[in-house]
């Protein structure tokens, strides 16, 4: 067992520090290195939040596009797991392999492993109503 | 490694003297501008024969620059002739290739005053829609460069059409990364399936006209800056890069830069050119912009993560891809339920 705080408490008394206590301190030319520096603690603690959850459900979703049998033999760790789907899943839309059944799925797939990454290094983004193509086809 | 101040003091101090046919030449002040993850800006506050001049150096990169970034001499080139046909720019002034002056090559312009940094100008509400219409006559100005006969022969261009060109060229970056990009790969094949057929004239664009990509000073534009993207392509292209909304910097209900007014800016822009902006293939560009944007952002993450570059604010840009891919991804699943 490791001591209290952890990791991320530790990260974020390290951010407040810095936002609260030293921000006011330095020059306004400078400051923009400090949220900088914020925003890369914050990025990192939002990481270790959500642990290997978001990597999992990923995971679970590559499974049920390609089936288990397609597990390459060599990967053991949910990296590399992720790693040797996310290629093949690459190599099969660029190449057009994917049939019309499998492209929803896929499209779904894409966008919800695309949010579990906003959701870590930017939530902001997803706050606001996404402004897409308002000027294109109404 | 960075230019060092005291090494390159002398050498530019004499290039200015020997350029501008001075008899004497003081430099007052030396030091590097912020921004410019990629070149070397660097402010020169020069005495010339007893009169002040504010200049502006910029350098190459010491390390391999981003792919398609043309020369400081070629840049120096483009800038020139923007200024030539009325664009504000910052006066080009001297270009230097040779490379026993400061070690690299460099060119220098008129210095221009005022605020370039996007977060800052999206929040000053006097700007609005002034700035918007003006910027659309700027971007009509370099929209009225055209390849035959020009001097900037040298620019590329598109193989195929300005499109098919650029997705074939971020698909073979995504082929050199280290990680795979399936959600990108995913709007590349729908950019493929829709590409514009429509026949277009090819044109100078900037390729990176932008907010954070200008100076305003007192609420006027003082001048458009980096030029080391352009090449030959399509109007729609520069146009939907700068209403994209990866570049409003949060102001996202301002859909022109996070400044103003969509449609001021395409009215604007019409006016000035006399050109009509096909506003149904804006949405196809706006996606292009964010692969082109997220494709940059992850060799940006990787220039720091190699250790070729390594800085805090390139770590960033390489987190910011995965916001670039879903707003991408969110477009084209809008557009393909429609």
């Amino acid at each position: 067992m490791r001591d209290r705080p952890n990791a991320f408490e530790l990260l974020d008394i390290a951010r407040e520090t810095l936002v609260q206590d030293i921000l006011p301190h330095i020059p306004s030319e400078r400051r923009y290195q400090i949220y900088m520096v914020a925003n890369a603690i914050a990025n990192a603690e939002r990481e270790f939040r959500a642990g290997d959850v978001p990597l999992q459900a990923e995971l679970e979703r590559l499974r049920q596009i390609y089936g288990d049998s397609v597990d390459p033999p060599v990967a053991d760790r949910l990296e590399d797991l992720l790693l040797s789907f996310n290629r093949r899943l690459a190599r099969d839309i660029r190449a057009g392999r994917l049939d019309d059944e499998r492209k929803h799925t896929v499209q779904e797939h894409l966008i919800e492993t695309a949010k579990a990454r906003v959701t870590e290094t930017n939530p902001k983004f997803l706050d606001v109503a996404p402004v897409l193509t308002s000027q294109s086809t109404d | 490694m960075e230019l060092n101040e005291a090494v390159i003091r002398e050498p530019l101090r004499r290039f200015i003297a020997e350029r501008s046919g001075a008899t004497e030449v003081r430099i007052e002040s030396l030091h590097r501008l912020g921004g410019g993850a990629v070149q070397e800006i660097w402010s020169i506050d020069a005495n010339v024969d007893a009169t002040p001049l504010g200049l502006v150096m910029k350098a190459s990169s010491a390390s391999a620059g981003v792919p398609d970034s043309i020369t400081r001499e070629q840049e120096f080139m483009v800038l020139r002739a923007a200024h030539t046909v009325g664009v504000t720019v910052p006066e080009p002034l001297w270009v230097c290739t040779d490379r026993t002056i400061i070690g690299r090559d460099f060119f220098i312009m008129r210095e221009v005053k005022g605020v370039a940094a996007g977060h800052l100008l999206v929040r000053d509400s006097s700007l609005g829609d002034a700035l918007v219409e003006r910027l659309g006559r700027e971007l009509a100005y370099i929209h009225s460069i055209y390849p035959n006969g020009s001097e900037l022969d040298f620019l590329r261009r598109p193989q195929s059409t300005p499109a098919q060109h650029s997705i074939d060229r971020y698909r073979s970056w995504l082929s050199y990364m280290e990680l795979p990009y399936p959600g990108l790969e995913w709007c590349l094949c729908w950019l493929d399936a829709h590409a514009p057929r429509a026949p277009f004239r090819l044109t100078l664009i900037h390729h990176d006209f932008r907010t954070g990509n200008y100076m305003v000073d007192a609420g006027k534009l003082t001048g458009i800056l980096d030029w080391e993207f352009c090449e030959w392509g399509d109007i729609h292209e520069d146009i939907a890069w700068f209403c994209a909304r990866c570049w409003r910097f949060g102001a996202c209900d301002k859909e022109a830069g996070g400044i103003g007014s969509r449609e001021t800016f395409y009215r604007s822009y019409e006016e000035a050119s006399g050109r009509t902006i096909e506003r149904d293939i804006i949405p196809y560009w706006e996606v292009m912009a964010h692969v082109r944007w997220a494709t940059i952002a992850i060799q940006q993450g990787q220039r720091h993560c190699s250790g070729v570059d390594r800085s805090l604010e390139l770590a960033l840009t390489g987190r910011m891809t995965a916001e670039l891919e879903l707003q991408a991804l969110l477009m084209v699943e809008e557009m393909s339920d429609a």
